[in-house]
């Protein structure tokens, strides 16, 4: 019973491990920089972690954020895709269930493409 | 090879097709995709009609079907989308206007929902057809920007569509957890026979709770008048129809065709079926009274005839379901030009406000008459149409001895008359305003309505292309019809 | 390409109607041509249906279904037996000539396009009429020929008496009417069908009794207020007010007599109760002495025609109550003739005379309208049946079917004497004599357009008796029969002559005055007192009624309730999504617990 925890405990190691050894190394080898009170505080995406919560700032700001989860995403409809893939080859779909893949993508990339025309990702313009 | 260029997938490409053009194609030389628009909508809508025809069942990976009931609602959410596409060519959009290829777009999208819903023979299936279909509304409901009404209309829709939604996903679930699938035919097998749990029961109401939503049935209904009211009037009209009407063809393909045709789920429901169809065209019929704002009293108009579907669906024989089908086809023709006009309306006046309306026979005599045909059909009034729809709900009523539902559909039927006669008698009966503005009706707005009003009374008259197409959607199971017994 | 003949015939007249009314109506002249082009052109297809039509049959066109209702079916066909060809042609062709004649008739009226437009739509609902193959669709045509005749009386809105006319005729036809579709709903429940050629048969198949009675009387009531029978004679002198030419065609040779024609089609179900066809006779004898009667203290010239026209067609209702039909159609086409010309030539005179209609304020005309006079004269020959115009052939053939009732022979021979009686009394007072006034001293015959279709109509009205009506109607000109009705009814009606002659011959006003006639034996009083006046009392009290408890506390009422269940709902429906969202998890409770009760 306690064993099937074991690999919980080992990914809460890793997560320690890299988080606390980031840290430290960057303590370590890094060069002491100049500090400011903006550099000395919490990582919250750029934004203010302690302030007003209805300050105003850019729209662009959630369409970037939208357009980053619904990649993200895809990914998690590619990985048992991969998975399975030598499956189907082996029953003969290998190719209809590529082009299923490659559809989808293809349709996402649809959605980028426009995002990108639309200037969504460039940062400066208005609108 | 040609199952692959089914209607869904032909109206995604559309749509992919609109946006790539839009993004791709330099500002200032892309005037022509409203009207490629429009001819690819007409050329989808004469493909679903060829398709139509084609042989069936055919099942679909266990999640779709081509059955009748998909391939006669088809070419109706098609014909939806394509005068939707008309009417927001002309959609007076003032600074969103450099997005109005978007604005076309979408319905292609939320379209091919509906087209899915139609046919989805699965819960999952119909959950991510339903959501394709309302996401695509949220967007297009808050698509006037500059417009806080719009705007309005757009949150209000959301946050109502997400809880519903969030019901609807409930039920799924509970239903899965109970019935141990998803999938129509599963369900049935694994419940045939049986006294239906408390578990199914509470999954099925839930189920129930988000589809009522969509009919905009009492008590699910406090969001369509506001969001009818606010959202662009294309919009409005693809809500009142083709969304409603996917309500239906939902309730009809759940309770009638698939997963819950089973007496020991039905004879739970059918009572409370038929009071909310009560509760609806009361409430439809008496709010609509006071309305002065067009795009509010359709709103009302809208519940109102929910309420009458919701009555026959209540019956739960052939003919009740039958005279959904052909009830929603009716009310699609006659709803529909009373829109186009309503935003012709705006057009003009700036607002859809019935005082516009004052003296208007005199005016334009032809848009008037074409109105009043449509309102009239409305109503119910012999010879035309709406009244055959009217009189086999009630057909189906008394056949199925179901005399509270019958009484309360006659009494509104006829204080129903009274709120539909209130535009008439504005365009017939009142003084003209002092002040009309110089702006004119298009020509092509003259045509449409009167060729509704003539298709009011030629369909009154001959309703037997409906009643092929009504037999059609009922074709795999029964060979009922709308006027038999 | 025959076979598309009845879709021409009928459509070209309902096409000409609505684009005048659509398009056509500021331009007078187009419309008037249009119009009458129309007719023509219906005209020529029944003609050519008439004689090319014979081998196609009884049902010419495949029917278009129309109403399945249950068992209930009824389509839209059109028949072409020769019966309905021969009357499709005799319908077209009169309406012809009457366009004809309006054209010079309301050469000067402003308003002549909607006058045509509903002419027009006349010719298209009579013609429907002729050519049903079913009660059903017949009864449509029936009903919008009622809208056309109220339409036509009407025509001239500025005289309320016109419009009280057009009123009376359609409120009483309604009265007809309402028996009329009983009768119908009574032969689908009988029989199963409604349609023409399946009746013969069904009814020889069902046994008689009360219900066949019912229904034949029924079916009869219909042709009692369309071809204004008694009791429902009372519209047609008023629907007089009409212009001439719709007297003419709706009120003497077309409309009137549907119903006679309506009788010939149902007869089948007719003939299974004697006692609906001693019912029909009986009113049919006693209807052509009445009106003649009438007829002889009436002083208005289109009145007088008026109540001849009801005895003539009285004599055709009989003739069907005695089993013939062949004499009542045969009397019913040459009665069309000679009864539009009299009633052209009538036109003729008060078009000549600016619009005067009294004949004690006409006279000397004969010199003035020698054209009128001779046509009016040859008319009257033809309705008295003199030989041998062709009203003395129909006559004849309907006399001597009431060989064997002598009551019916004795009242209908009557009629004869007083038909010649007030006939030639109208002829020596109108067109004999000196002119009684400056309207008459300056008469004149009208235009090329009122004088053709006059003569046309005087040629069909002497020869008609040649016409070779035998091959489509069924009939024969009786060979054998007892000729004493022929003789007697001969010098019964030269008898009528003698004493008009010597009362009227010089006389300057009436010498004879007879109340009782003069004041149509106070039917309309009757009507009056017995109808109207309780009527009207119950209408003073439902609209009493309306106006306290209707709308005083229903609509008000209502009012109130829609006014309170809108300030209900304002509470609801406040704009806001937080209260939406609470009223719809409010609802999500309401289902679950009922199911909660249920499960």
């Amino acid at each position: 019973m306690i064993r099937e925890f074991v690999p919980v405990l080992f990914s809460l190691g890793m997560a320690l491990a890299i988080a606390l050894g980031g840290i430290g190394l960057g303590i370590v080898i890094g060069k002491v920089g100049r500090r400011n009170r903006g550099k000395d505080m919490a990582y919250e995406c750029g934004k203010d972690p302690i302030g007003s919560p209805s300050a105003r700032f850019s729209v662009k700001f959630y369409l970037v954020a939208m357009i980053f989860i619904l990649f993200d995403i895809e990914v998690i409809f590619m990985y048992p895709w991969a998975v399975s893939l030598m499956g189907f080859k082996q029953s003969g779909m290998g190719w209809q269930v590529f082009g299923l893949m490659l559809a989808f993508v293809l349709l996402v990339e649809v959605g980028h493409l426009y995002a990108y025309q639309k200037g969504v990702f460039d940062w400066n313009k208005r609108g | 090879m040609i199952r692959w260029f089914c209607p869904e997938v032909l109206l995604v490409l559309t749509g992919v097709t609109l946006i790539l053009a839009d993004a791709l194609i330099p500002p200032g030389k892309k005037e022509w995709l409203p009207r490629l628009s429009i001819l690819l909508g007409i050329a989808l809508f004469i493909f679903t009609i060829w398709q139509s025809g084609q042989p069936m069942p055919e099942v679909w990976a266990n999640l779709f079907v081509t059955d009748g009931l998909s391939l006669v609602f088809k070419p109706f959410f098609v014909l939806c989308l394509v005068g939707v596409t008309l009417i927001s060519v002309r959609y007076p959009m003032g600074r969103e206007e450099v997005v109005r290829t978007e604005f076309l777009a979408l319905p292609f999208f939320s379209t091919a929902g509906l087209c899915l819903l139609a046919s989805a023979r699965d819960f999952l299936a119909i959950f991510v057809a339903l959501e394709l279909v309302a996401i695509s509304l949220y967007l297009l409901a808050a698509f006037h920007r500059s417009r806080a009404a719009s705007l309005e209309a757009g949150m209000k829709l959301l946050v109502m569509g997400g809880l519903s939604t969030g019901f609807l996903v409930m039920g799924i679930a509970w239903l899965y957890a109970t019935a141990g699938s998803t999938e129509f035919s599963r369900i049935i097998l694994e419940q045939a026979g049986r006294p239906a749990s408390p578990a199914l029961l509470f999954a099925v109401g839930l189920i129930l709770t988000g589809l009522a939503f969509k009919i905009a049935a009492v008590p699910f209904h406090a969001w369509a008048p506001d969001v009818y009211e606010g959202a662009p009037t294309p919009i409005t009209a693809f809500l009142a129809i083709a969304s409603k009407a996917a309500g239906f063809v939902l309730l009809l393909r759940i309770f009638c065709l698939g997963a819950f045709a089973l007496d020991s789920v039905g004879w739970v429901f059918r009572p409370i079926l038929l009071t909310m169809g009560i509760a609806t065209v009361t409430l439809g019929t008496l709010a609509a009274l006071p309305q002065r704002n067009l795009k509010r009293y359709l709103a009302y108009s809208g519940i109102a005839h929910a309420g009458y579907m919701l009555l026959a669906l209540g019956t739960w024989g052939e003919s009740g379901m039958g005279t959904v089908a052909g009830y929603l086809w009716a009310y699609l023709l006659a709803t529909f030009p009373v829109f186009i006009f309503v935003q012709e309306l705006e057009r003009v006046h700036g607002n859809a406000d019935m005082r516009h309306l004052d003296g208007l026979a005199q005016r334009d005599p032809g848009p008037a008459l074409g109105l009043t045909l449509c309102f009239l059909s409305m109503a119910g009034l012999p010879p035309l149409l709406g009244f055959s729809a009217k009189l086999s709900v009630f057909t189906a009523l008394w056949s199925a001895g179901e005399i509270p539902g019958l009484v309360v559909g006659v009494i509104m039927a006829v204080v129903g008359l009274g709120f539909y006669l209130v535009p008439i008698r504005a365009m017939y009966w009142e003084r003209e305003p002092d002040v009309v503005p110089a702006q004119r009706f298009p020509s092509f707005l003259v045509w449409i309505l009167l060729l509704a009003g003539a298709a009011q009374l030629i369909l009154g008259f001959q309703p037997r292309p409906l009643v092929r197409l009504v037999e059609k959607s009922l074709a795999p199971m029964v060979s009922g019809n709308l006027q038999g017994k | 390409m025959i076979a598309y003949a009845p879709y021409l015939i009928l459509l070209l007249p309902l096409l000409a109607a609505v684009s005048i009314r659509l398009f056509l109506y500021p331009f007078p002249r187009i419309s008037v041509s249009v119009s009458t082009l129309a007719c023509l052109g219906s005209f020529m297809g029944s003609m050519a249906l008439l004689f090319w039509g014979s081998s196609l049959g009884q049902g010419i066109v495949p029917a278009l279904p129309w109403i399945e209702w249950g068992g209930f079916r009824a389509n839209f066909g059109i028949l072409g037996d020769p019966l309905a060809r021969g009357m499709a042609a005799l319908v077209s062709g009169v309406a012809f000539l009457v366009h004809l004649y309006s054209i010079g008739y309301l050469e000067k009226d402003p308003c002549r396009s909607r006058f045509f437009a509903e002419l027009s739509l006349f010719v298209f609902s009579m013609l429907g009429i002729v050519l049903a193959d079913n009660l059903i669709s017949m009864f449509i045509f029936w009903e919008l020929v009622g809208l056309s005749s109220y339409l036509l009386i009407g025509f001239w809105v500025e005289r309320p008496a016109a419009g009280a006319a057009a009123n009376k005729a359609f409120l009483v036809n309604r009265i007809g009417d309402f028996g009329f579709i009983l009768g119908i709903l009574g032969a689908w429940a009988l029989f199963g069908s409604v349609t023409f050629a399946d009746l013969p048969g069904r009814a020889a198949a069902s046994s008689p009794g009360w219900a066949v009675t019912a229904v034949g009387l029924g079916l009869f009531c219909g042709c009692l207020g369309k071809s204004a029978q008694f009791p429902l004679h009372v519209w047609l002198p008023d629907s007089m007010e009409g212009p001439t030419p719709v007297s003419s065609l709706l009120h003497a040779a077309t409309m009137v007599v549907a119903g006679v024609y309506m009788l010939v089609r149902v007869l089948p179900i007719l003939e299974m109760s004697q006692a609906t066809m001693m019912t029909i006779a009986w009113i049919g004898g006693w209807m052509t002495l009445l009106p003649a009667l009438l007829a002889c203290q009436q002083n208005d010239i289109k009145r007088i025609l008026a109540y001849s026209t009801l005895s003539e067609i009285a004599y055709m209702v009989m003739a069907v109550g005695l089993g013939v039909a062949g004499p009542a159609m045969y009397h019913l086409t040459t009665h069309a003739f000679f009864k539009c010309l009299l009633f052209l030539a009538a036109g003729s005179v008060i078009h000549g005379c600016h619009d005067e209609q009294d004949i004690w304020k006409m006279g000397g005309l004969g010199k003035r309208m020698p054209f009128t006079a001779f046509v009016t004269i040859l008319g009257t020959l033809a309705l008295c049946g003199i030989p041998p115009l062709s009203g003395f052939w129909s006559k004849d053939a309907i006399f001597a079917a009431t060989a064997h009732h002598p009551g019916l022979a004795a009242v209908s021979m009557g009629a004869g004497f007083f038909t010649s009686f007030f006939m030639l009394r109208m002829i020596l007072v109108a067109f004999g004599g000196e002119p009684k006034n400056d309207a008459a001293r300056h008469a004149h015959e009208g235009s090329i357009f009122l004088t053709a279709p006059m003569a046309l109509l005087a040629v069909l009205t002497l020869v008609g008796g040649l016409l070779p009506v035998e091959s489509y109607l069924h009939f024969q000109h009786p060979e054998a029969h007892e000729t004493w009705t022929l003789w007697i009814s001969l010098l019964v009606a030269l008898a009528g002559f003698v004493p008009a002659y010597f009362l009227y011959r010089q006389a300057t006003k009436d010498p004879i005055s007879i109340p009782v006639l003069r004041e149509k034996f106070y039917v309309d009083e009757i009507y009056q007192r017995v109808f109207v006046s309780p009527q009207d009392a119950f209408a003073r009290l439902t609209d009493a009624f309306e106006g306290w408890v209707v709308r005083g506390f229903l609509v008000r009422g209502s009012g109130v309730v829609a006014r309170a269940s809108g300030q209900g709902l304002r509470l609801v429906q406040c704009g806001q999504v937080q209260i939406y969202a609470a009223v719809f998890i409010l609802g999500v409770f309401l289902l679950l617990g009922w199911l909660w009760r249920q499960g």
